[in-house]
C-alpha cells in the first residue's frame, strides 16, 4: 500500500478534496472494503481522504414523521443494536445481523456498504499469488475488455439481465435488498449541492452507483411503514459470514381480515446484477384474497430471460425459487 | 500506556503494534485482509481487525491487546476458562478470540450460545477447535464481571 492522506474536517472539504484530486482519491471511512481491495491491486489510490472523524455524521433517528434517518458514518455494528431499528424496522436489523463478522461491522459504515465495488473472484484476486492471475487478461473493471465470469459458471453471478457496463457481478451491498423494499432514499452530497435518490436508481449493478467522482453519500432516508406489516429477510451465502449469492426482502401490509395484502414488496438479491422486484408475484398476491401459495407461474414471468451456464447457475435458480416461496409463506402464511 | 511512535499514513495498527512497539500477541494470519480475525484487538472496547485499521486513525484512543489481559501471573478469567476447557490447539488463533469473548461478554454478559457463534464467526481457527472455545466462552459468561 502506498497513498498519502489528508483528514477531511467536513463534508464540504472532502468534496474539495475529491474534486480536486479526481481519479486519483477515493473516500476512506470504515476502509474495511477499501484497504482489502488496494490490497488485492483492485485500486490504487494515491489519495485517501479520511471521512471518519466527522462526527455529525454517524447517528440514528426518527423523525416527527417515523421516517428513520440513518448518518452515513453510522458503523453497521449500532444498527443492528439499535433496539429502535429492531422494533420498528426489523428487515434492516435482520440484514445487518447477517453481513460479515462482529470486527467489520464495528467499524464498516452503512455508506461505505453501499457503495462497496464489485464482489468476483476474477476482479478481488488474492494478493497472494497475485503475480501469477497476472497472467490473465484484466477484466472489464480492471479496465479490460472481457469479462472472464461470464465464460465460466459461478454460483455469485449474475444470471439475468444484460448489464451497462459488461460486468456481471451482483450488488454487493447486502443492505441493497431490504432498502428497496422499504423505499428508501439516499442523500448525497457534491460538488453542485445535495440531492436526494431513490434507492431503486442508486445501484446501476457491475460495482456502480449513481455517484458521481465528487461526491459521497450522507444519510440514508427509510420512511415509516404504515399499519402493522409483516416482513422477512432471507440470505443464502457459503458460510455465515460472507456476501450472500441470493438474498430475499419481502415486506407486507394484510387488510383487517388478514385475507389479502394491502400492499406488498418482494426484492430478490442475487439473480440480476441489482436487486429484482417481483411485480408479477406481488400483483398475485395484491388486492385479491390469497388462493393459492403456488408462484412459479408468477415467478417465471419475473425470471423471463435468466441464462442458465451450467449446474451452478441452474442451482442458483432453483435454489430462488425455493426461497421466494418460503420467504412468501413465511410472510404471509 | 502512553505510545508515541512515528507512523506512515499507509501503516495499519497490526504493523506498528508488532513491529514498532513489540506487542507480537496480536498475530497476522490472513495477511491484511480481514478474513482470519487473528489480528482482532479492541478499540476504545470495540472488535476491530488491527490489519484493517490505519495506525493514523488509532491516535488517542484505546486499544486493548491480548498481553493487556493478564495481570501479574494472574490470568484473566476469559484465559482461565480457556485453560480449563482446553481450547488451544496450536493457540494461533487463541489471542483474537479472547479479545473477541471479552468484547462480547463486556457488552452482554449473559451471551447465549447463538450470540457467543455469531460473535466469533470472524475469528477462523484452522484447528477447528471451535465446540471447545464456544464451551469456554459460556464458562467464562457464568460469572463474568462478577
Amino acid at each position: 500500500m502506498n497513498f498519502e492522506y489528508i483528514q477531511a474536517r467536513d463534508i464540504p472539504e472532502a468534496v474539495r478534496m475529491l474534486k480536486k484530486y479526481g481519479e486519483e482519491s477515493r473516500i476512506l471511512a470504515g476502509g474495511t472494503e477499501l484497504l482489502v481491495n488496494i490490497r488485492h491491486h483492485a485500486m490504487s489510490p494515491k489519495i485517501l481522504v479520511d471521512i471518519k472523524s466527522i462526527p455529525s455524521l454517524s447517528y440514528i433517528k426518527y423523525d416527527e414523521n417515523g421516517v428513520l434517518r440513518i448518518g452515513a458514518l453510522t458503523p453497521l455494528r449500532n444498527i443492528e443494536r439499535s433496539p429502535e431499528i429492531m422494533n420498528r424496522h426489523p428487515l434492516i436489523s435482520e440484514c445487518v445481523r447477517s453481513i460479515a463478522t462482529l470486527q467489520i461491522k464495528n467499524v464498516g459504515t452503512i455508506g461505505g456498504n453501499l457503495c462497496q465495488t464489485v464482489k468476483c473472484s476474477y476482479y478481488n484476486q488474492s494478493h497472494v499469488n497475485w503475480f501469477m492471475r497476472q497472467s490473465l487478461e484484466p477484466c472489464r473493471q480492471r479496465g479490460g475488455s472481457v469479462c472472464h465470469a461470464s465464460r465460466v459458471d459461478t454460483l455469485n453471478h449474475a444470471i439475468l439481465g444484460k448489464p451497462q457496463n459488461g460486468c456481471i457481478a451482483t450488488t454487493a451491498s447486502d443492505l441493497a435488498t431490504p432498502l428497496l423494499a422499504l423505499s428508501a432514499s439516499i442523500r448525497v452530497t457534491g460538488a453542485r449541492g445535495e440531492r436526494l435518490v431513490a434507492a431503486e436508481n442508486f445501484f446501476k449493478g457491475g460495482g456502480r452507483t449513481t455517484l458521481q467522482r465528487d461526491e459521497i453519500v450522507t444519510e440514508i432516508d427509510i420512511p415509516s411503514v404504515a399499519g402493522t406489516p409483516r416482513s422477512a429477510y432471507r440470505k443464502y451465502s457459503q458460510g455465515t459470514r460472507n456476501f450472500s449469492i441470493l438474498n430475499i426482502a419481502v415486506i407486507a401490509r394484510l387488510n383487517p381480515h388478514q385475507k389479502f395484502c394491502e400492499d406488498i414488496r418482494i426484492i430478490l438479491g442475487g439473480v440480476s446484477v441489482i436487486p429484482l422486484r417481483l411485480n408479477s408475484v406481488e400483483t398475485q398476491f395484491k388486492k385479491q384474497e390469497i388462493s393459492s401459495w403456488d408462484t412459479r407461474k408468477s415467478l417465471m414471468n419475473d425470471l423471463q430471460g435468466t441464462k442458465v451456464r451450467g449446474n451452478l447457475s441452474e442451482y442458483k435458480l432453483k435454489r430462488a425459487k425455493t426461497m421466494v416461496f418460503d420467504v412468501i409463506h413465511s410472510t404471509l402464511g | 500506556m502512553d505510545h508515541e511512535v512515528n507512523v506512515k499514513p499507509d501503516e495499519v495498527l497490526l504493523d506498528v503494534l508488532r513491529e514498532k512497539l513489540n506487542y507480537t500477541g496480536t498475530k497476522r494470519g490472513c495477511d491484511g485482509t480481514g478474513e482470519c480475525g487473528a489480528c482482532t484487538v479492541l478499540i476504545d472496547g470495540r472488535a476491530v481487525y488491527s490489519c484493517l485499521f490505519l495506525a493514523l486513525d488509532a491516535v488517542g484512543k484505546e486499544i486493548t491487546t491480548i498481553e493487556y489481559l493478564a495481570k501479574g501471573r494472574g490470568l484473566h478469567e476469559i484465559q482461565k476458562a480457556f485453560l480449563e476447557c482446553g481450547a488451544v490447539q496450536c493457540g494461533f488463533c487463541t489471542p483474537g478470540m479472547i479479545l473477541t469473548a471479552k468484547a462480547l461478554l463486556d457488552e452482554n454478559p449473559k451471551a447465549t450460545e447463538t450470540e457467543i457463534k455469531e460473535a466469533i464467526r470472524g475469528n477462523l481457527c484452522r484447528c477447528t477447535g471451535y465446540v471447545k472455545i464456544v464451551e469456554a466462552i459460556r464458562r467464562a459468561s457464568e460469572h463474568y464481571g462478577r
